[in-house]
């Protein structure tokens, strides 16, 4: 069932895009913003770019996420799949995982442009960021789908949703944005490896969480 | 029914305020001065206890919204969000008297250490809690949807505070750490008023979940 | 009773405090056929979103066929079906991959075959790969009504068979009410439209002020106290 759910997911986006176009759209008007706010040289910048990007990427993450409830709501879709027999836990598996999904997908696209228009000459090892952009997002999402899930059927949810995202993601913050300074000074795993099993710890504890208590944020 | 017409809650709170007025006395009077921070120190009698009283009424919070999601009793509801009224206000008071004690011993009134950190990030998930109650909709969804947050940002706590230690271990914890081994002088009206603050608050609580039962028959009578 | 699919008990929804449903109980027989009439903003639609598992109770208990639809159990929502005001399908999604979708999640085997024939019947064979999102009012109703044809139920949850339906919608919708009757299958529809109500269903609710104030068969002839009552409430 959970592939089912996931495969859903996946089919809406590919067909509409809707989620990773808005994505990478607005990524793209961030960096622009960034490079004109932060006209500093390089050496200066490539100490903040770290916190900067996951910056970058908790925005983008809080666009997707109202999006990806926000066609939920359309034609009540969501009561179709709330009202047959699913575990509901499911839904936020399925809803978290897509999320991540997606999210790599667009930083995929948005990290080299974000490294090209900000002049970071970086050498980078690629799997270590890849395990980072990973953990960040599996981070940012497991919340976000939970908080997302939730403010969906609140009102004013455009506005509830960032609001309690940011404070609860802010473990995430912290550590990816530490795990990256020290990826990005190329300094050995084991020096920053505690940031990742911060964010493992993170990601484990509220799956949990989030799959026992979704039941209770799916019904009205 | 009022609150205080019944005799035992009126004795209680004499009691409470009474044992309030001696801590204050206790503390200002005879606790000795810390060398290097004089009376800088004195404000610990007030800010520990009620930063203890934050994170209890926030751990209330998450009891009485597991509470609530099982039982479905708006007792549960009731509880829980005035323990997070309460919560809020100890929060803001932690956050009043952490810098005061900051600016004359550290220099600065703010400083990124770990309970402080964790406290303001818990006071923003809380301004979300009381947005989400006031402006969310149906009182009977969103007291769900608050309950879920309550429960969500309790199990945030060690995780944001193990984050922040991390984050920046230069910054030194509170001396509190070493409590055990102060003199009696300091630790007996210490925890005198550790006991006295929790006291107040237990009160406290009662009283607002007898108002909010109040406001919720109204709401029902369709005054 | 061994033959009540639907039992209801106690059953309270506050909203803003305000208790909309206090304390309803009834039990529904297999064969019947009932329709839940009342002012608007009673509750009717409430009543049913809380059977089909959508909305949550303020306290009571519903079984069907003896599972308890509560949060959790996903037992008590595998024998009914609920159709609401909305279509409760994907936009972006194909009528085909809506109605796969759908099978899936109740756990069925998908048999595009079957898909088609089902659109066929309710005439949308010829837009059946289009975006749903591009259906009028009318299309995304019959649409609706084709989930009732493919899923197979128990208990139907019906919110309002006729809205937004065109003539030969309605007639569609009515034939095969008048189908699931003859074949004894059990329903509660929400009505608007007291005769239709008297013609179609077996059985009369009505609701008002939170409480069930009249439930009664529909007997051959003028059903008075059925009309008295509607009439008293509905002023």
């Amino acid at each position: 069932m959970f592939w089912t759910l996931l495969k859903k997911e996946m089919q809406i986006e590919l067909r509409s895009k809707e989620i990773s176009v808005s994505m990478l759209a607005f990524g793209l008007t961030v960096i622009l913003t960034f490079a004109f706010a932060f006209n500093v040289s390089p050496i200066i910048f490539k100490t903040f770019a770290p916190g900067l990007f996951w910056i970058m990427i908790l925005f983008i993450a809080v666009l997707g996420l109202h999006r990806m409830y926000a066609y939920e709501k359309d034609f009540d879709a969501f009561s179709l799949m709330v009202s047959a027999p699913v575990d509901r836990g499911l839904i936020f598996l399925a809803k978290w995982v897509s999320g991540v999904v997606f999210l790599f997908i667009t930083e995929l696209l948005i990290v080299p442009p974000f490294l090209l228009f900000l002049q970071l000459n970086l050498v980078l090892n690629v799997y270590q960021g890849l395990l980072l952009l990973l953990m960040g997002n599996l981070g940012i999402m497991v919340i976000g789908s939970l908080v997302s899930g939730l403010a969906m059927r609140a009102k004013m949810s455009e506005v509830l949703l960032p609001i309690l995202l940011f404070p609860l993601v802010s473990p995430i913050i912290i550590a990816a944005t530490k795990a990256t300074v020290g990826l990005v000074n190329r300094s050995p795993f084991w020096q920053w490896q505690i940031w990742v099993l911060i964010m493992g710890t993170f990601i484990v504890i509220f799956a949990i969480v989030g799959y026992t208590i979704f039941d209770h944020i799916t019904e009205e | 029914m009022r609150f205080f017409a019944d005799k035992k809650n009126s004795v209680w709170l004499g009691l409470v305020l009474l044992m309030l007025a001696i801590d204050m006395w206790v503390v200002v009077t005879y606790t000795p001065m810390v060398p290097d921070q004089h009376w800088a120190q004195k404000i610990f009698y007030v800010h520990v206890p009620v930063a203890w009283t934050a994170f209890l009424s926030y751990f209330v919070v998450m009891v009485a919204g597991i509470l609530f999601l099982i039982k479905k009793d708006y007792y549960w509801d009731r509880v829980g969000l005035a323990a997070a009224e309460l919560g809020t206000m100890y929060t803001t008071l932690v956050l009043i008297t952490g810098p005061i004690w900051a600016k004359p011993i550290w220099g600065k009134p703010w400083i990124w250490e770990p309970r402080l950190t964790t406290t303001l990030i818990l006071f923003l998930v809380y301004i979300g809690y009381f947005m989400l109650r006031e402006f969310g909709g149906h009182p009977e969804r969103v007291a769900r949807y608050a309950a879920i947050i309550g429960i969500v940002a309790f199990v945030d706590v060690p995780i944001i505070f193990l984050s922040v230690k991390f984050w920046s271990p230069e910054i030194q914890s509170h001396p509190q750490i070493e409590m055990v081994a102060q003199p009696h002088r300091i630790l007996i009206p210490f925890f005198y008023s550790l006991i006295t603050f929790t006291l107040l608050y237990i009160i406290m609580l009662r009283f607002r979940i007898h108002i909010l039962k109040l406001k919720h028959e109204e709401a029902e009578n369709g005054l | 009773m061994s033959d009540s699919l639907l039992k209801v008990t106690n059953l309270r929804k506050s909203f803003y405090h305000r208790p909309i449903l206090r304390e309803i109980s009834f039990t529904i027989r297999e064969g019947e056929i009932v329709g839940l009439l009342g002012k608007n903003g009673v509750g009717k639609s409430t009543l049913l979103r809380i059977i089909a598992g959508l909305s949550s109770s303020d306290g009571g208990n519903i079984r069907v066929l003896g599972n308890s639809v509560e949060s959790g159990n996903i037992k008590g929502r595998k024998d009914t079906l609920y159709l609401g005001h909305a279509v409760g399908l994907y936009p972006p999604l194909s009528a085909v991959e809506n109605l796969a979708l759908a099978l899936t999640l109740y756990g069925l085997p998908v048999s595009e075959k079957q898909i088609r024939s089902t659109l066929r019947e309710v005439g949308l064979i010829t837009q059946q790969d289009d975006a749903i999102k591009v259906y009028s009012q009318g299309m995304l109703q019959r649409l609706k009504l084709s989930l009732a044809f493919l899923i197979p139920w128990s208990l139907l949850l019906f919110d309002e068979p006729f809205s937004g339906l065109d003539i030969q919608g309605r007639h569609l919708a009515e034939t095969v009410i008048k189908k699931w009757k003859q074949e004894r299958k059990t329903l509660l529809l929400v009505i608007h439209d007291l005769e239709w109500a008297l013609n179609f269903c077996t059985r009369i609710v009505l609701l008002a002020k939170g409480d069930i104030v009249f439930d009664g068969k529909v007997e051959a002839g003028e059903n008075l106290p059925i009309r008295n009552k509607y009439a008293e409430i509905m002023t």
